[in-house]
């Protein structure tokens, strides 16, 4: 008969709290649709490794073997790059190269919220890896984290893509808080009318990895499997391999990780009180990622004829496409007849380039 | 105590390094897109996008052709049509100025005016 029961006399109490966590978050994907191709399998993945006795989790578990071989090697987040890669269309970038300098911007953040962890009692390492969530960019913070601190893993993730969904709600009031109505009607001379070359297309994943690689070699495996699968799709020629990164790929390898993430939220690993100190520096981290592009675009409009619209600079983050809809919906409550999305997804594009580069910087300054 | 200055001392040294670093990278890979597109440009191209001459205007009977009647019939038409995108009676709507947008507006261009985001 105590077999039967086995399972109920060992549930404790704060496996129901991560019972109750992983709702939260299988509730916030169904019904806000907050980030729901990760958060829902996030949190059924959190409950699976939170019933006592699981045999998903431990040393068979299947979960846990999806641990071992996805994240721990890595390779999960460098597929989620490939297929992210041929997502991507760079040509609003390649038309606008100058909005790379908001890409770069927006990721004052990351620098910002690591010397603030530092300055919370992490060590670097932890700090980084905390930082790193304002790479807004869930692949290069499960990269990070993995490499720097594996226990905080599930947090940093957890943080990464709820603050993702939630940039139009963290955004707008950073922004007008930044900016005056005058300058978030600023139009902005249309420069997307110029056609790029299919030869420019394919020198830029090529080019680009070249460089980043050099400046920062440990980023090769992420900015390299991200212009790889940017490099299938603007080659014209491999329709077939881009469409299956785009759609099973990505699927695929969304579901695997979300789970497997999930089931890194283990009681005694996510409720503790580092835990809410990591979600409130990513809030951090993102505050300071928009700032940092408000703020750089300022800087620069004191010195440009043509003004810029500040609010583009917080399209740098990696968010996308979220974050250039954000600025295009402000710019349009300020001023109904002005268009600046074309520009705004040229920085959220540089974003992502931005953000891979600053990870694999970290990667490289920390020792 | 060591420890913990020590790490703070690192992490914003990492900050300044990496953020400087950041902005210089993505400075040159600007400066390279630049040069790029200067070397690849092809002003054939350029010829290709250039608007197609006007269709022969013989081909309409002129007198179907006033001016300002074909401009009453644009609005109209404009007017009906963004009456029943927006399903809003047409006496709801003003319609302030039309003209004409780039034919080669982007996708994302496009979405933006086809999916006002409220």
């Amino acid at each position: 008969m105590d077999q039967l029961f086995y399972g109920i006399k060992a549930l404790s109490i704060s496996q129901v709290i991560m019972f109750l966590i992983g709702g939260l978050l299988i509730y916030l994907a169904i019904k806000k649709e907050y980030e729901p191709m990760l958060l829902l399998p996030i949190g059924f993945g959190a409950i699976l490794a939170n019933i006592p006795f699981s045999s998903a989790i431990g040393d068979e578990g299947f979960l846990t073997l999806l641990f071992k071989a996805g994240i721990l090697t890595e390779l999960f987040p460098i597929l989620i790059f490939i297929a992210v890669g041929a997502m991507i269309d760079f040509t609003p970038l390649l038309q606008q190269p100058f909005m790379l300098f908001f890409g770069a911007a927006a990721q004052f953040g990351i620098f910002f919220t690591m010397a603030m962890a530092a300055l919370f009692g992490f060590d670097l390492k932890e700090a980084a890896s905390i930082g790193i969530i304002g790479a807004a960019d869930g692949p290069t913070s499960i990269y990070v984290a993995t490499k720097f601190a594996r226990h905080l893993l599930a947090p940093i993730s957890v943080a990464a893509y709820s603050y993702m969904s939630l940039v139009p709600i963290i955004q707008p009031p950073v922004i007008k808080l930044l900016t005056t109505p005058a300058e978030r009607r600023i139009r902005m001379k249309p420069e997307f009318n110029v056609k790029i070359s299919k030869t420019v297309q394919i020198l830029f994943p090529i080019v680009t990895t070249i460089i980043a690689g050099i400046i920062a070699p440990i980023s090769v495996a992420l900015v390299g499997s991200l212009m790889f699968g940017n490099l299938i799709r603007v080659s014209g020629v491999l329709d077939r391999l881009s469409k299956a990164a785009q759609n099973e790929l990505a699927n695929l390898v969304t579901l695997l990780l979300g789970i497997t993430i999930g089931s890194t939220m283990t009681a005694e690993q996510f409720l503790n009180p580092s835990t809410l100190l990591i979600i409130a520096m990513g809030l951090v981290a993102f505050v300071f990622d928009t700032a940092g592009g408000v703020i750089f675009a300022k800087i620069l409009n004191l010195f440009l004829k043509n003004k810029i619209n500040p609010m583009i600079g917080a399209a740098g983050i990696s968010a996308f496409p979220m974050s250039a809809r954000v600025i295009q919906k402000l710019a349009q409550k300020e001023d109904p007849a002005n268009f600046v999305l074309m520009q705004a997804v040229g920085a959220n594009v540089a974003g992502q380039i931005g953000s891979i580069i600053a990870g694999g910087l970290i990667l490289t300054l920390v020792k | 105590m060591i420890e913990f200055t020590k790490d703070l001392a690192e992490s914003m040294k990492t900050a300044f390094l990496g953020m400087g670093i950041t902005i210089l990278s993505l400075y040159l890979l600007s400066l390279l897109l630049d040069l790029i597109r200067v070397v690849f440009h092809n002003p054939a191209s350029k010829q290709k996008s250039e608007p197609l001459p006007a269709p022969d205007r013989e081909e309409v009977p002129p007198q179907q052709r006033t001016e300002e009647g074909e401009w009453e019939e644009l609005v109209a038409v404009i007017t009906a049509a963004i009456s029943s995108y927006l399903q809003k009676p047409t006496d709801r709507i003003k319609i302030g100025f039309i003209r004409r947008i780039h034919e080669r507006t982007p996708i994302w261009g496009m979405e933006s005016r086809l999916n006002p985001m409220e």
